[in-house]
C-alpha cells in the first residue's frame, strides 16, 4: 500500500496519532494497560474499530488536532498488520461520491486525514460511553459486545433482506 | 546193668583180637571167675572193664600210653598199625548195648556205644556214650562196684580196695555217702536242694515284688498327674480361647483398618484435581481472553460490513447503496463479470441501476488490469470477501467457542466439587487418623499379648507333653506292676505247690532212708546171725552211718579186724546189702524217688584177708544180693574152701594163662597144666601166635561143676 510503502519498495512508517483526551479509552481498549486485559492487540487495531464505529455512527470527522503530528500518541502501522487494508476499505466506504477514485495512490494523504477523523471521532464516541454515561461501572468489553451485538443483529437483518 | 562180654583187643597183656570173655547172665549162677597165673593178666579184665566204661582216667592212663601200674596200656608186640581197643557188652532196662573203646591204628582215639537189636545187629552211635554210661553207672561210683586186690594198691595209687571204703575205725562219710548214692538219695538231695533254691528264689523274687508292688502309690501318682494334667488342659484352653480372641481382635483391627480413609491416597487425588482445575481454568482463561479478542476483532468487521452492505450515513439512507463491483482479474471483463450480475457485497445488480450504468462505463474504458490502481481495489476487495465470511463464520464460531468455555466451566466445576469432596474427605480422614493410630498401637498391643500368649501356650503344651509321658510312663509301671502282681500271686501259688512238694519229698526221702536203714541194717544183721559164730550185731548210726559191730554190747571190730573175722565179713555184707538193696530197687519191688544203681560187682582177689570160715556165708549173701559178680584171682588162692562155697553159683570160668615166648612149644611138647579146684587143665604155651603166626588167646574156658 502506497501509505506504507514507498514507490521504490522500501517500507515507510506512517505515523498514526490520536487526541490525547482519548488515551483513557485507548489504554483500556489496547494492551497498553492491562487493567482489562487485552482487547486489541495494538494501537492501529483500536484506530481502525473506532473509525469502522464512527462510520457506522454516522459521526462528522473529528476536528483537525492542532500540533498532532508532534504532541499525542504515535503508533506505529506495518504493512503486516493488514491494518493498511481496513483503513482503505473504511475511507473507500466513507468517500462513495468519490468512488474508487480515493484508493488511487495521489488520494494517499486525503484518506488519512479521512481515517484519522473518523478514527478520533470514534474514541471520542466510545470515551463517552466509558466516561461520560451515566452507568461509569461499564466495561469495555460490556461496550464491545453491546457495539458488536448490535452489529449482528444489523448483518443478520441485511443477510435475510438479500 | 549186667555185663554180657568183653573184648580185649591189644590191651595191655592181650595180645591180638580174639580175648573175648563171656559174663554170666544167669540168675542163679552169677558169678565169672577168672582164674590167672602170675603176671597173667587179670587186673587186665578189671582195668579192661574200667577202661571201655570211663575211659583213661579210671586206668590212670599217662601220655606215655601207660597205665597206673607202669604197664603200657597197648600190647608191647602190637604194631602201630595194629589197633588197640575194649569192647563191653552189656545189657541195661532190657536192652542190649556195646561199648568200645581205644586207640585205632592212626592213633586216633575212639569211643562209642551202640544199641543192639535181637537179631545181634548194632544200631546207630549214642550221641553222648558219656553221659549214657553215667546215667547207669556213675563214675564217682565206680569204686563201689570195682575192687583192687589189696596188693594192687602199690603199684596203683588210686586203686580203691573194700578196706580203703569200708573202714570201720575210721569216718564213715565216705561209706554214707556211697550209700545214699548207690540207692539213689544224693539224687533226690539234688532235687530236693534244687526245688529249695527254686523255692528260695521264688520267695525272694516275691518278696522283692510284693515290695514293688505299690500299685496305691502309682495310683495315687497318677491321680496326682491327671489333676495336673486337667489343670494344665484348662490353663491351655484358656490361653486358646484368648489367643482365638486376640485373633478375631486383630483380625478387626485389620478389618477396620481396612476401611479407614487413606489419606495420602486422597491428598495426592485432591492434589491432581487441584491440578486439573487450574489448567482449565488457564484454558477457560485463555478460551476467554481468545474470546474476547475474537469478538473484539469481529466488532469492526462487522461494522465494516454493515456499512458495505447499507451505508449507514443518515444522509445516504435514501439515495443509494453502495456498489462494490468485483475488479476484473486477467483475462475477466466486466462484460463476463456483468453475467454474474451481483456486486461483491453480494447484491444483485439490477437493470438500470446505476451499478449497471457503472459497469457499462467500466466496460466502455480499457481498465489496464496491471494499474496499481486496480491492483489495491482487487486487494479490498478481497479483504471484503473475508469479512463477510469471518461475519457469516461468527454465530457459530462463537457457539463453538461459547460452548467450549461452557464445558470447560462444567468440568472445572465438577472438579471443584471434587477437590470440595476431597477435601472433605481429607478433613475427615484427618480425624481419621488417629483412630487409625490409635488401632495400629492397639494392633501392636495385640500382636504382643499374642505372642506372649503363644509363648505361654508353648510352656504348657510342653508342661504337658512332659505330664502325658510321666502318665504313660506311670500307667506303664502299673500295667508292669499289676502284671507282676498276677505273676506273684501265681508263683505264690506254685511256691506253695512247690513247699508241699518239697515237704513230701523230704518226708518221703527222710522215710527212704529209714527204710534202707532199717533193710541194710536187717539184712546184715540177719546174715551175721545167720554166718557170724558170734552172736555180733550191726549198728549202723542213722545219722552217721557209721558201722558198729557189737558182741554182747562190746565194740569188737577192733579186735577182730586182722583175724578176718566178723568185721570182714560185715564189710562184704554190707556191700552186698547196699548193691542188693539197690537191685531191689531197680526191679520195682520197692517204690522210691529216683532210681538206684546197679551194677556188676567186680573183685580182684577177694577173700584174701577174710576168715577161710566166713568165705561160704559171704559168697552165700553176695550172690543172694548181688545180680552179677565178677571174681579176679590167682589160681592159688582159691583153695578147697573157695571152691566149696562158689561152686554152685559159677556160671562162666577162665583160666588165664601167661604166654611164654622161651617156652614155644610144638604140638609134640608136653602141654603145661594147671590145676584148678583139684583139676588139671592142659596148655599148650604159645607165644602170642600159634604155629600159624596168629596171635591167640590165652585164657581157657573151664567147666566147674
Amino acid at each position: 500500500m502506497a501509505y506504507f510503502t514507498e514507490p521504490d519498495g522500501q517500507l515507510q512508517r506512517k505515523t498514526y496519532y490520536y487526541s490525547k483526551d482519548y488515551q483513557k479509552i485507548m489504554n483500556l481498549l489496547s494492551q497498553i494497560s492491562d487493567e482489562y486485559g487485552k482487547f486489541y492487540a495494538d494501537i492501529p487495531n483500536v484506530m481502525v474499530l473506532a473509525a469502522a464505529l464512527a462510520m457506522q455512527k454516522g459521526l462528522p470527522l473529528h476536528k483537525e488536532i492542532p500540533g498532532a503530528k508532534r504532541a499525542d500518541s504515535y503508533f506505529k502501522g506495518y504493512v503486516s498488520t493488514g491494518m493498511d487494508y481496513y483503513q482503505a476499505l473504511i475511507v473507500f466506504l466513507y468517500s462513495k461520491e468519490n468512488g474508487q477514485s480515493i484508493l488511487e495512490e495521489e488520494s494517499d494523504d486525503e484518506l488519512q486525514k479521512i481515517f484519522l477523523g473518523l478514527a478520533n471521532s470514534g474514541l471520542q464516541y466510545l470515551n463517552q460511553l466509558q466516561f461520560e454515561s451515566t452507568n461509569t461501572n461499564q466495561s469495555p468489553s460490556k461496550i464491545i459486545i453491546d457495539e458488536l451485538n448490535m452489529s449482528l443483529k444489523r448483518f443478520q437483518k441485511n443477510q435475510q433482506k438479500s | 546193668m549186667k555185663f554180657k562180654k568183653i573184648n580185649l583187643t591189644n590191651f595191655r597183656s592181650y595180645y591180638g583180637d580174639e580175648n573175648i570173655y563171656e559174663f554170666s547172665s544167669d540168675n542163679e549162677k552169677k558169678v565169672t571167675i577168672f582164674f590167672a597165673t602170675n603176671g597173667g593178666g587179670k587186673t587186665s579184665i578189671l582195668m579192661g572193664l574200667l577202661y571201655c566204661l570211663f575211659g583213661n582216667d579210671a586206668i590212670g592212663l599217662d601220655r606215655q600210653g601207660n597205665c597206673a601200674d607202669g604197664e603200657p596200656a597197648k600190647h608191647k608186640d602190637a604194631t602201630d598199625k595194629d589197633n588197640m581197643y575194649v569192647e563191653l557188652h552189656f545189657s541195661h532196662d532190657s536192652k542190649s548195648y556195646m561199648a568200645s573203646r581205644g586207640v585205632m591204628s592212626n592213633s586216633e582215639a575212639q569211643f562209642y556205644i551202640k544199641a543192639i537189636d535181637e537179631d545181634g545187629n548194632l544200631g546207630k552211635r549214642e550221641e553222648n556214650p558219656d553221659g549214657f554210661i553215667n546215667s547207669i553207672l556213675p563214675k564217682e561210683l565206680k569204686d563201689w562196684f570195682f575192687y583192687f586186690a589189696e596188693n594192687s594198691k602199690n603199684s596203683m595209687s588210686n586203686a580203691n580196695t573194700i578196706n580203703d571204703l569200708i573202714n570201720l575205725s575210721g569216718d564213715s562219710k565216705t561209706f554214707k555217702n556211697a550209700l545214699r548214692k548207690i540207692q539213689g538219695f544224693t539224687k533226690i538231695d539234688r532235687l530236693i536242694q534244687d526245688l529249695s533254691e527254686i523255692e528260695k528264689q521264688k520267695r525272694i523274687d516275691i518278696d522283692k515284688a510284693s515290695k514293688n508292688i505299690e500299685i496305691s502309690k502309682i495310683a495315687h501318682n497318677l491321680e496326682e498327674h491327671g489333676k495336673k494334667l486337667d489343670e494344665l488342659v484348662k490353663r491351655k484352653n484358656i490361653v486358646d480361647s484368648d489367643k482365638k480372641d486376640k485373633d478375631d481382635g486383630l483380625k478387626n483391627i485389620i478389618e477396620q483398618l481396612k476401611d479407614q480413609p487413606k489419606v495420602k491416597e486422597m491428598a495426592v487425588e485432591r492434589e491432581k484435581a487441584i491440578k486439573l482445575r487450574k489448567a482449565d481454568q488457564n484454558t477457560l482463561k485463555t478460551l476467554e481472553e481468545e474470546l474476547q479478542s475474537y469478538q473484539a476483532d469481529m466488532l469492526p468487521k462487522f461494522t465494516l460490513y454493515n456499512v458495505l452492505s447499507k451505508s449507514s450515513r443518515p444522509e445516504d439512507k435514501k439515495e443509494q447503496e453502495t456498489i462494490i463491483l468485483p475488479y476484473p482479474q486477467d483475462g475477466q471483463t466486466y462484460e463476463k463479470l456483468m453475467k454474474k450480475r451481483i456486486c461483491i457485497c453480494g447484491r444483485p445488480i439490477e437493470k438500470g441501476s446505476k451499478a449497471e450504468i457503472e459497469i457499462e462505463k467500466l466496460n466502455t474504458d480499457q481498465v489496464d488490469p496491471a494499474n496499481k490502481y486496480n491492483d489495491r481495489v482487487s486487494q479490498i476487495l478481497g479483504h471484503i470477501q473475508d469479512i463477510k465470511n469471518q461475519c457469516q463464520n461468527y454465530p457459530k464460531t462463537l457457539n463453538e467457542r461459547n460452548a467450549a468455555i461452557e464445558e470447560l466451566n462444567k468440568k472445572i466445576e465438577e472438579n471443584k466439587k471434587n477437590e470440595t469432596k476431597l477435601t472433605s474427605q481429607i478433613k475427615q480422614a484427618g480425624k481419621a487418623e488417629s483412630t487409625i493410630n490409635k488401632l495400629n498401637k492397639l494392633y501392636e498391643e495385640v500382636i504382643s499379648q499374642r505372642d506372649a500368649l503363644l509363648n505361654s501356650r508353648g510352656s504348657l503344651i510342653n508342661q504337658i507333653d512332659l505330664i502325658n509321658k510321666e502318665i504313660s510312663q506311670l500307667e506303664n509301671v502299673r500295667e508292669k506292676v499289676i502284671g507282676e502282681k498276677q505273676i506273684t500271686d501265681k508263683s505264690s501259688s506254685l511256691v506253695k505247690k512247690l513247699a508241699k512238694i518239697l515237704d513230701y519229698t523230704k518226708r518221703k526221702l527222710a522215710n527212704d532212708e529209714k527204710k534202707a536203714h532199717t533193710l541194710i541194717t536187717m539184712e546184715i544183721n540177719k546174715a551175721l546171725k545167720k554166718y557170724a559164730y558170734s552172736n555180733v550185731q550191726a549198728t549202723i548210726d542213722p545219722e552217721t552211718y557209721k558201722v558198729t559191730l557189737m558182741e554182747s554190747g562190746i565194740d569188737v571190730p577192733q579186735r577182730k579186724a586182722k583175724s578176718g573175722g566178723e568185721d570182714e565179713l560185715l564189710k562184704y555184707f554190707f556191700i552186698a546189702s547196699v548193691i542188693g538193696l539197690a537191685n531191689k530197687k531197680q526191679q520195682h519191688s520197692l517204690k522210691y524217688l529216683a532210681p538206684p544203681t546197679s551194677c556188676p560187682l567186680v573183685i580182684d582177689a577177694p577173700f584174701t584177708g577174710m576168715g577161710k570160715d566166713f568165705i561160704k556165708g559171704t559168697i552165700d549173701v553176695m550172690t543172694e544180693q548181688v545180680e552179677q559178680i565178677i571174681f579176679i584171682g590167682l589160681v592159688d588162692d582159691f583153695d578147697n574152701h573157695f571152691e566149696d562155697a562158689i561152686k554152685n553159683y559159677i556160671g562162666k570160668a577162665y583160666i588165664i594163662q601167661k604166654a611164654d615166648k622161651s617156652k614155644r612149644s610144638s604140638s609134640k611138647e608136653k602141654p603145661s597144666k594147671q590145676t584148678v579146684f583139684g583139676k588139671e587143665y592142659d596148655f599148650v604155651l604159645y607165644g602170642n601166635n600159634d604155629e600159624n603166626g596168629k596171635p591167640v588167646s590165652q585164657s581157657k574156658i573151664i567147666g566147674i561143676s
